[in-house]
């Protein structure tokens, strides 16, 4: 295991992935903060709110504060709505699916160690990866923020936007073993990373119905609040929620395993 | 058919590959037959078929990453699974394109791969560089590459712990010239110096020609037959070829005015006759005296390409168009 550890963290030397899902990520914090600068303008905000949807209008209806505490609150959001589906299984179909697109899975099915041990290897690079783009939106969102001069810090709130962001993190990252099975099963990233452009469809169109609680997408949504200002009255998961949301990765997992052991692996 | 129950004395430990029944469906397709098939230790087995006969099918279900519909493989005597981790620490292998990280440079591709094995002296990727000449290109990323040196590294790859079996499947496809000459004496050297059972795919005679001591001819998806290179010169017949300008005036000269029967017409302008040796003078003069010209007349032995054909059928425009090169079509007396 160990072995296999090493060598998928060596396989990200040089590589680009990584550097473009910090990009992604930072790239995210500066449209929040360039946003929300906007709103710190009555007359932007008024304009905004002239381009129509819920946000807009709740900025330009002075429901949104610029503040802190909403500033921070675009962090989860962001995750659980707006990049957090789409890049983590960016990061899933990339460690999956690399070893089909590059010809590397017959080189790695041939070699003296279980086959299962890549997967868990695999598995704790991605939660690495995903904890890292978690942590560093957090910081590169309060770092934003800071040049904003906004009114209310208090390091509670940071706090809050941490814990908050990492577990809007780890819902989605229990959906991911489903999108590393499609880049198996589907040999490179295209098939992983049309299902999960689908899942953000999905959760989109979702969110707002009763079966969001338990759809395993839409979950982050809820977790921290279905809308982007403080005026809404979310839904709150319920226990079963938390269990199809741990079915849905026991499920993946076993799909992996499965797939890696007895399906044809050819190239 | 030289199968394992056809090997007399067949000593425990001696047969390396072993396939029986072998068979791969694809819904209605049988991609591979009923395969059977046996390589001893030390051998270089050619393993030869045409485009589609099913040589990379073989080859991924001997390396499990292919499931047989039926039967089974085994590499020295373990039966081969997913996870047969035991037999993949003495199995070598390249299949197809050899595939590597991009991103990483030959040494840091060779050293992850020597710690996957759990090899924990550098020394032998330093070894593996010497033989496989690598040594210019260490620090270049495997993506910048070429073809040639991408199958050297495969091989390399193949070779780190070093192994008892190489599986190759066509590990000379897309070389140059010299690129196809550096591999086969890499491989020859190999199996000669270090006694590395070499079980390699090919669709290209020549090259199997002159690297295998054994070869194995499959023919959609069946195995057609198995012979060793000693066995297969025994059995080849002598001939004495002819090259005419006018095939029916000469058939006709052979048969009405000399009497021979024992003949055939082939490629073109040949004309093989395979008895009445002593009188290849009088027929060369029947036929220049009835106005046929005679461009060649030499006497030759059936080769590696003669039997293939007779066996499938035929060759595929690919095949034929193979280059003789260094390797005689013909065993000349």
């Amino acid at each position: 295991m160990i072995r296999a550890l090493r060598a998928e963290f060596a396989k990200l030397k040089r590589a680009r992935m990584p550097l473009w899902t910090l990009l992604t990520v930072c790239g995210y914090g500066v449209i929040s903060a360039t946003m929300t600068s906007a709103l710190l303008r009555p007359e932007a905000a008024t304009k905004i709110g002239a381009s129509g949807g819920a946000f807009a209008k709740a900025a330009a209806a002075g429901l949104y504060h610029s503040n802190w505490a909403n500033y921070l609150r675009f962090n989860q959001q962001g995750i659980a709505g707006a990049w957090g589906i789409l890049l983590f299984g960016l990061v899933a179909a990339y460690l999956f699916g690399r070893e089909f697109s590059e010809g590397t899975a017959k080189n790695m099915l041939t070699l003296p160690l279980r086959r299962e041990w890549f997967v868990l290897a695999k598995f704790v690079v991605l939660a690495v990866w995903v904890l890292a783009l978690t942590l560093l939106s957090v910081a590169a969102q309060v770092a934003f923020g800071a040049l904003l001069k906004l009114d209310g810090f208090s390091w509670s709130l940071v706090r809050t936007c941490l814990v908050d962001s990492l577990r809007v993190s780890s819902l989605l990252f229990l959906t991911l073993p489903i999108v590393g099975w499609l880049g198996m099963l589907g040999r490179g990233y295209l098939p992983p990373m049309l299902f999960s452009g689908l899942m953000q469809g999905a959760t989109t169109a979702l969110v707002v119905t009763k079966w969001a609680a338990w759809f395993p997408w839409s979950m982050p949504v809820l977790l921290v609040g279905a809308s982007w200002f403080p005026v809404a009255n979310p839904q709150k998961l319920v226990a079963s929620s938390w269990m199809v949301a741990l079915g849905v990765f026991v499920g993946g997992i076993g799909l992996l395993f499965w797939q890696i052991d007895h399906a044809d692996n050819a190239q | 058919m030289d199968t394992a129950g056809g090997v007399p004395n067949l000593q425990q430990g001696e047969v390396v590959i072993r396939t029986e029944g072998l068979t791969k469906r694809f819904g209605d397709v049988r991609a591979v037959d009923g395969l059977e098939l046996v390589v001893r230790r030390g051998e270089v087995y050619g393993f030869l078929g045409r485009n589609g006969a099913g040589k990379t099918t073989t080859i991924r279900m001997m390396l499990a990453l292919m499931k047989p519909s039926d039967g089974y493989v085994e590499v020295l005597g373990q039966r081969m699974a997913p996870n047969a981790t035991r037999a993949f620490e003495r199995i070598g292998s390249m299949v197809e394109t050899p595939g590597f990280y991009g991103n990483l440079t030959v040494r840091e591709n060779l050293e992850m791969q020597r710690d996957l094995l759990g090899l924990r002296r550098s020394a032998w990727v330093d070894e593996i560089i010497e033989m496989c000449d690598l040594g210019e290109y260490l620090s270049r990323r495997a993506s910048k590459l070429s073809l040639g040196n991408k199958q050297r590294l495969g091989l390399g790859r193949a070779l780190l712990h070093k192994p008892e079996v190489l599986i190759l499947d066509e590990p000379t496809n897309g070389l140059d010239p010299v690129g196809i000459v550096d591999i086969r004496g890499l491989l020859k050297r190999l199996a000669s110096e270090r006694g590395i059972t070499v079980f390699l795919s090919s669709h290209i005679l020549a090259e199997v020609q002159q690297l295998a001591t054994r070869i194995g001819i499959i023919h959609q998806g069946r195995l057609l037959e198995q012979i060793g290179f000693d066995e297969l010169r025994r059995r080849s017949r002598t001939y004495v070829e002819f090259r005419v300008s006018d095939l029916k005036r000469a058939a006709w000269v052979l048969e009405d005015e000399c009497g021979v029967h024992d003949y055939a017409v082939h490629e073109g302008d040949a004309l093989r006759v395979y008895s009445d040796f002593e009188r290849a003078g009088e027929l060369n003069g029947a036929l220049v005296q009835a106005g046929v010209a005679v461009s060649g007349m030499q006497l030759c032995e059936e080769n590696l390409e003669d039997h293939f054909v007779r066996l499938t059928g035929g060759l595929d425009e690919e095949e034929a168009a193979q280059p003789a090169a260094s390797t005689p079509r013909r065993w000349r007396r």
